[in-house]
């Protein structure tokens, strides 16, 4: 009986076989659960045999890699499959689920199997387990072709003298360690490491007090938040390090599951992508598993130097323009907050588009809005946007801007909008509970004219008996309610436009800043230099009379997934037929900053690592390397 | 071969007959028909048929009495306080031990409240909007008191009218006193009228009823002369008694359960 397999060949020895005359020898590394791997091709003259687990597996006469000589051991018919090694120093390996370029569940896994087991069939369950089986002789082939390199260095230390025909050699540099014993280095070192510790303990503590329960100014200020992150991001770049520069082990950071499970509920691609690790036979010495962490350390370093290059020159700008820009700024933002709130709320008062609404209630209305307008003008408005005020503010926002980066001037001006649009705010705040209580007291009133309750307990609405006395006061109240309602609703309505509008600035500004802090532009330069850096999975192609087995890089989609999931969700609050109802009902609009944003808080931790953890490891790094 | 199975009137039964058979019992039943259709069936008395209608028409009056109170303070200015004051003293005369209380104090209390309100409430709508919206009330009230069992939905519909008409009064007086009015004569009105009956006082419940008839064809004459008030009044008295004739001929001939018609009926098939 013929044996059929696969048997994987390195390129470069199939261009070795091609241009060689003699008739060579075909070296596999064989275990038990992959299929051969082929380590080295040798010239018949100088071959000598090879113990386990290295195995001559042929002999190619004509450089044709397909019609290989079987050895008697290797009977049988087997498909070559190329691939090139990936240099595992240059951080290329071959995967089977994308990488994650954010912070995933590690526990998540386990619930999916269960559920998958428990709804299919035994037949089903068969097959699946086949399937299972040559996935992980698939997954058990790729983690192998990964090791390449390491299994041939195995192999020259056992064997060396193949050692010089090998068209790789690999090189170590004798000044790493000269350096490592110098004076200055260990001062550095030794400043570095108490910096390290002193930056966790502040930004940490600055952090938690952002995030006080009982005042979250997170929630409350975009440039809270602003700092909050960066003290985030300083606190979790010594554990970057850590992991990826020394291999450590540490206790994975708790990533943030529950906000991942309302924002992404087919977690499906995260649990295989988990799988692998349970797995995985590889050595810690394999970058994958660390390797995120390392695109994500350098992209948060790249983006915190982006935006503080980016701020130089907004500073520049502003700085130059600002008497200019402080007249415009002033002008429409006087226009905008002042003179058409009062003008609207003018125009509502006397039959807006020769619609009479009550004109008692309409006064009523109207002026305890211009009182607010009036209260909210004179009180901070008008002093804040004086054009000498304005180019103060941009003097300091200038100045800002150039220390410490574009996104901290971004975030401020976010919450200067939000505190000189307060009032529209408590516009729509006052006009929409008002409006929710009248449609919901005309609803209940509704039952009571034909006759119903609604039954709390029971979820239903019930027949019920009324005496006269309560129909009469329903009714009445009832036909007050109906006649007041279209007043009601139109100045309901106008508010909530302004509120919508005022959010979409607000929103918009926002998302400007999300991406200033969360780019992937390292990823996207990885993926545009070396796309194997970036593995999205393996592709197999069909060439004549073998198979290629390649690299799929991840999507360019996929990196900005965070960002697509934010619009999307976006989406989902600003523009949908919930937010029409949630309108028409008079539930309150808020679009909670902080819940849009968290999902770009993916590629960090929730919580900043223990500072006594961080300390004993770091000590335990400076005494190996002292050593 | 005939002779042994019975033909039965059902279509889509495969029997073995001819197209063109004829039954031999067909005639006999046709006489029998004939005999039936000339007895007399049970029908209801002219007199019921009579009286029903008759509440009917008294109950379309009843409802014509909040017009007519309208038209007091909207078109001839009446004084409000005294007609309502009067009428008050006498249902508080009648209906003393059958309202509670307290609910007629807590609703006289919310009406005071509230009229100034309604009589602010529908001054941008223009009067024509009202007299539509009225209308329609009256509409609904009449087709859901005599349709429905329930009492909720009608006196509902009655009051958001008054409330509805009330908002074109002038002063907040004669808003509370239109109120008021309209309760004690639409709502007490039939209460104390079907006491009456209950306790079998024909001539004041006859008395009763002249009375609101009535006042209400004075009031169609003052407002829009004899010309109109004696063919309404004639019209009226007609159908009134000729439609019971025309109820009991129908009853008679045509309602469904007559043998005569059922035989030929098409047949309504029973699922299970």
């Amino acid at each position: 009986m013929s044996v059929r397999g696969y048997v994987y060949w390195p390129t470069g020895l199939v261009r070795q076989c091609k241009l060689s005359d003699e008739p060579l020898v075909v070296l596999v590394l064989r275990t038990s659960t992959s299929d051969p791997l082929v380590i080295a091709v040798i010239e018949e003259s100088s071959y000598e045999a090879v113990e386990k687990p290295y195995s001559e597996f042929g002999r190619v006469r004509s450089g044709n890699v397909n019609l290989v000589e079987n050895s008697p051991q290797w009977r049988g018919d087997y498909t070559p499959v190329f691939f090139d090694p990936p240099k595992l120093n240059m951080m290329q390996f071959y995967s089977l689920e994308p990488i994650s370029l954010v912070l995933q569940d590690p526990f998540k896994d386990s619930g999916i199997d269960s559920i998958e087991s428990s709804v299919i069939d035994d037949d089903e369950t068969s097959i699946l387990k086949l399937r299972e089986k040559c996935n992980s002789k698939l997954r058990q082939n790729i983690d192998h072709l990964n090791l390449y390199y390491q299994h041939l260095e195995i192999f020259y230390k056992r064997y060396p003298i193949y050692k010089s025909k090998s068209p790789l050699n690999i090189s170590v540099t004798g000044l790493k360690l000269w350096i490592r014993t110098s004076n200055p280095y260990r001062a550095i070192r030794c400043m570095a490491f108490y910096l390290a510790v002193l930056i966790r303990v502040v930004a940490g503590a600055l952090s938690q007090f952002l995030n006080w329960k009982l005042l979250p100014l997170v929630k409350l200020f975009a440039t809270a938040q602003q700092i909050d992150l960066r003290c985030q991001q300083v606190c979790y770049i010594p554990l970057q390090y850590l992991r990826i520069n020394k291999n450590m082990i540490l206790p994975d950071a708790e990533p943030r599951i529950d906000e991942k499970d309302d924002i992404n509920p087919n977690g499906s691609s995260s649990g295989l992508r988990q799988r692998r690790k349970s797995h995985s036979v590889l050595p810690k010495a394999l970058p994958c598993e660390t390797y995120p962490d390392y695109i994500r350390l350098y992209n948060t370093l790249w983006l915190i130097i982006n935006d503080v290059s980016f701020g130089a020159s907004l500073g520049g700008i502003l700085y130059e323009n600002r008497i200019v820009m402080a007249q415009n700024i002033s002008t429409s933002l006087s226009y905008l907050l002042y003179e058409i709130p009062v003008r609207i709320t003018e125009i509502l008062e006397h039959n807006p588009l020769g619609i009479k609404l009550n004109d008692e209630l309409s006064r009523f209305l109207s002026s305890l809005f211009l009182l607010i307008i009036e209260f909210t003008y004179t009180g901070w408005i008008r002093p804040c946007i004086q054009p000498e005020t304005l180019t103060q503010g941009i003097i300091v926002l200038s100045h800002i801007s150039t220390l410490i980066g574009l996104t901290f001037p971004l975030a401020l001006a976010v919450d200067f909008l939000s505190i000189m649009t307060l009032h529209i705010t408590l516009f729509y705040m006052i006009s929409a509970k008002v409006y929710h209580v009248h449609i919901y007291v005309m609803k209940s009133l509704f039952y009571l004219f034909y006759g119903k309750k609604q039954n709390r307990l029971r979820k239903r609405i019930d027949d019920t008996h009324f005496e006269l006395d309560q129909l009469l006061m329903g009714t009445l109240i009832f036909t007050v309610l109906i006649f007041l309602l279209p007043t009601l609703f139109s100045f309901y309505l106008v508010y909530t436009v302004f509120r919508l509008i005022d959010l979409t600035l607000k929103v918009s500004l926002e998302l400007t800043l999300a991406l200033v802090n969360h780019f992937p532009l390292f990823a996207l330069l990885l993926r545009i230099k070396d796309a194997k850096r970036l593995p999205g999975g393996i592709k197999l192609k069909v060439e004549d009379d073998h198979l290629v087995i390649m690299n799929n890089p991840i999507s360019f989609l996929m990196m900005f997934e965070p960002f697509t999931t934010v619009l999307r969700s976006m989406q989902r609050e600003m523009l949908s037929v919930a937010t029409l109802k949630m309108i028409a009902q008079g539930s309150v609009i808020q679009v909670q900053r902080n819940k849009l944003y968290r999902v770009l808080y993916y590629n960090l931790p929730r919580y900043p690592i223990d500072v006594e953890l961080l300390w004993e490891k770091l000590k335990m790094v400076m005494e190996k390397d002292v050593i | 071969m005939a002779a042994e199975t019975q033909w039965r009137r059902l279509l889509w039964l495969k029997q073995p007959f001819p197209d063109t058979y004829t039954d031999p019992d067909f005639y006999k039943q046709w006489e029998e028909l004939k005999r039936a259709h000339d007895q007399s069936r049970p029908h209801s008395s002219y007199k019921s048929v009579l009286l029903d209608l008759f509440q009917f028409y008294h109950m379309i009056i009843n409802t014509m009495l909040l017009y007519i109170i309208f038209a007091w303070f909207y078109h001839y200015k009446y004084n409000p306080v005294l007609i309502a004051g009067s009428i008050s003293s006498v249902s508080f005369l009648v209906a003393n031990k059958r309202v509670p209380w307290k609910s007629t104090v807590i609703i006289v209390f919310a009406m005071l409240t509230l009229s100034p309100v309604l009589k602010s409430l529908s001054k941008t709508t223009s009067s024509d909007s009202i007299w539509t919206l009225s209308a329609w009330f009256t509409a609904f009230y009449i087709i859901s008191t005599s349709t429905l069992q329930s009492k909720i939905l009608p006196t509902n519909i009655l009051f958001s009218n008054v409330t509805v008409l009330s908002s074109r009064l002038e002063t907040s007086t004669q808003v509370f006193c239109f109120l008021l009015i309209c309760i004690q004569i639409n709502i007490l009105l039939p209460t104390v009228e079907k006491y009456l009956i209950k306790s079998k006082m024909k001539l004041l419940h006859m008395l009763c009823v002249i009375a609101t008839h009535g006042t209400v064809y004075y009031f169609v004459t003052k407002l829009m002369g004899v010309g109109i008030t004696i063919p309404l009044g004639i019209s009226s008295l007609l159908l009134l008694f000729g439609i019971p004739h025309y109820y009991i001929h129908w009853e008679k001939y045509y309602y469904k359960g007559h043998p005569f018609l059922q035989q030929w009926d098409a047949k309504k098939p029973i699922l299970d």
